[in-house]
């Protein structure tokens, strides 16, 4: 028998609401984190470039200022805010699973991820400026096929880290990459549509709680699936067995509910 | 533990380095396109328009049969200067051939203000006008407002000095400016031009 299947037969235990309640508990802290983590990097955006960002840029995710070369460096902090913000918020959740050295496995992992994520928004929201895109199906399909590329990029670099951190103790820590790349390409392609419909993105200041509520939900998935996939390093084995050791209830050997062919003693 | 944040942050920079390499082939689309420029452009001057009308104009061709192609029609045309007479010698709509009377009647009426801005003089006539459009200078937009800039591109035949190709594209940014989108509002091609003697 494998360890995982193991597992299984012992977390048959474990009630599925407490399933339930971790998957709740991950979506609701996560958007409320990409949330709160978008209003301060906002203002620590606007704290630091002061006057000198010149207007907002195009972007799948947050406000991105058009500022020179400091504006990368404020897209750092920014990202590092807002990274802290979601690492500590999922950090809570994963407390009881992976313990407190996990957590701040965890919470360094984010804040890693994010600040790549959002150095690679910035960085592309810039190139951007000023770009020209024919009105025609081949060029449209360029920009959406742009800023998909944009979101998975944006996806992998805040899954990847985070990734690691899941590597030893499951099996599938792939599907978290997967699972991280939904929310921005899906708000990518949204952005896309709304540029090619309306002229604008007009989606511009809810991207942020659309690519939180996406990835809340697609990773609050992919935490499910590994929570059911454990390597012998997962912490969470005795968090989520259930009951143990109670004594299965004995089923009588009947034969269509009668017990006169049953074995003899 | 410190496996997995080592691992982190060699991927984080692997993924760092692909963002670059993205970066690098959006600039080079950006090369390949005009970026905005917030005024209406002109591969030709005021006088280089002046040199080719003046070139076609000193030929003093007396009739000529030309086709000139846009997105959605061929048309081809017998142009009778002396007898100020238009032929419409043939016409395809979106690939399908429609009836024309040839060189039996003149074009008249409607018919004729259709067809007109199709000879060679008339589509001069046009170009000038877009040529001054282009360049005129409306001045830096306020925020916020949307702007619209035309990019004017003619080619002239070197020997006639007729115009073989014209384009027109409309740059429209709305007051985000967060993209810039290009339409192409004119693009008429001669294809065959033919002095009959």
């Amino acid at each position: 028998m494998y360890i995982s299947d193991e597992y299984r037969a012992s977390q048959q235990n474990a009630p599925a609401w407490y399933y339930i309640l971790i998957w709740i508990g991950w979506v609701a802290l996560t958007v409320a984190a990409y949330v709160v983590g978008k209003w301060l990097s906002d203002g620590v955006t606007s704290a630091l470039l002061g006057n000198s960002a010149t207007g907002r840029a195009l972007s799948i995710e947050g406000n991105v200022q058009i500022a020179g070369l400091g504006g990368y460096a404020v897209a750092i902090v920014a990202g590092i805010v807002s990274g802290i913000v979601l690492g500590v918020a999922q950090g809570i959740v994963l407390l009881l699973l992976i313990k407190g050295s996990g957590a701040g496995e965890w919470l360094l992992a984010t804040v890693v991820g994010r600040t790549v994520q959002w150095f690679i928004v910035y960085m592309v929201s810039m190139v951007m400026v000023g770009i020209v895109f024919d009105k025609e199906i081949p060029t449209v399909l360029l920009l959406l096929l742009i800023l998909a590329l944009t979101g998975a990029l944006g996806g992998l670099a805040l899954g990847y880290p985070q990734a690691q951190v899941f590597k030893r103790r499951a099996n599938r820590s792939g599907v978290w990459l997967v699972a991280n790349m939904i929310g921005p390409v899906v708000t990518a392609l949204v952005v896309g549509m709304t540029l090619f419909v309306e002229a604008q993105n007009t989606m511009r200041d809810y991207t942020t709680l659309l690519a939180a509520v996406i990835t809340a939900i697609a990773t609050g998935f992919a935490l499910l699936e590994i929570l059911h996939h454990p390597l012998p390093a997962a912490e969470w084995q005795e968090a989520l067995v259930w009951d143990k050791d109670e004594p299965e209830e004995e089923v009588p050997d009947t034969v269509l509910g009668s017990d006169l062919y049953s074995r003899k003693p | 533990m410190r496996n997995s944040i080592i691992r982190g942050l060699t991927g984080s920079a692997v993924i760092l380095l692909v963002a670059l390499v993205f970066v690098l082939a959006l600039l080079g689309y950006k090369a390949l396109v005009p970026a905005q420029i917030e005024r209406n452009t002109s591969n030709i001057t005021r006088d280089e328009y002046a040199e080719a009308f003046a070139k076609w104009d000193s030929q003093n061709i007396g009739a000529y049969e030309v086709t000139i192609v846009d997105p959605k029609q061929e048309i081809r045309l017998r142009v009778d200067k002396r007898t100020d007479q238009l032929f419409l010698l043939s016409h395809t709509v979106l690939g399908l051939s429609e009836s024309v009377d040839g060189l039996k009647v003149p074009l008249s009426g409607v018919t004729l203000r259709t067809f007109q801005p199709y000879t060679i003089d008339a589509i001069f006539d046009t170009i000038q006008q877009d040529v001054v459009n282009a360049l005129s200078d409306p001045g830096l937009p306020a925020d916020g407002v949307t702007t619209r800039y035309i990019d004017l591109h003619v080619a002239f035949d070197p020997t006639i000095g007729y115009p073989v190709h014209t384009t027109e594209s409309l740059r429209t940014t709305l007051g985000s400016k967060e993209i810039t989108w290009r339409t192409t509002s004119k693009d008429v091609e001669i294809k065959d031009f033919t002095v009959i003697p």
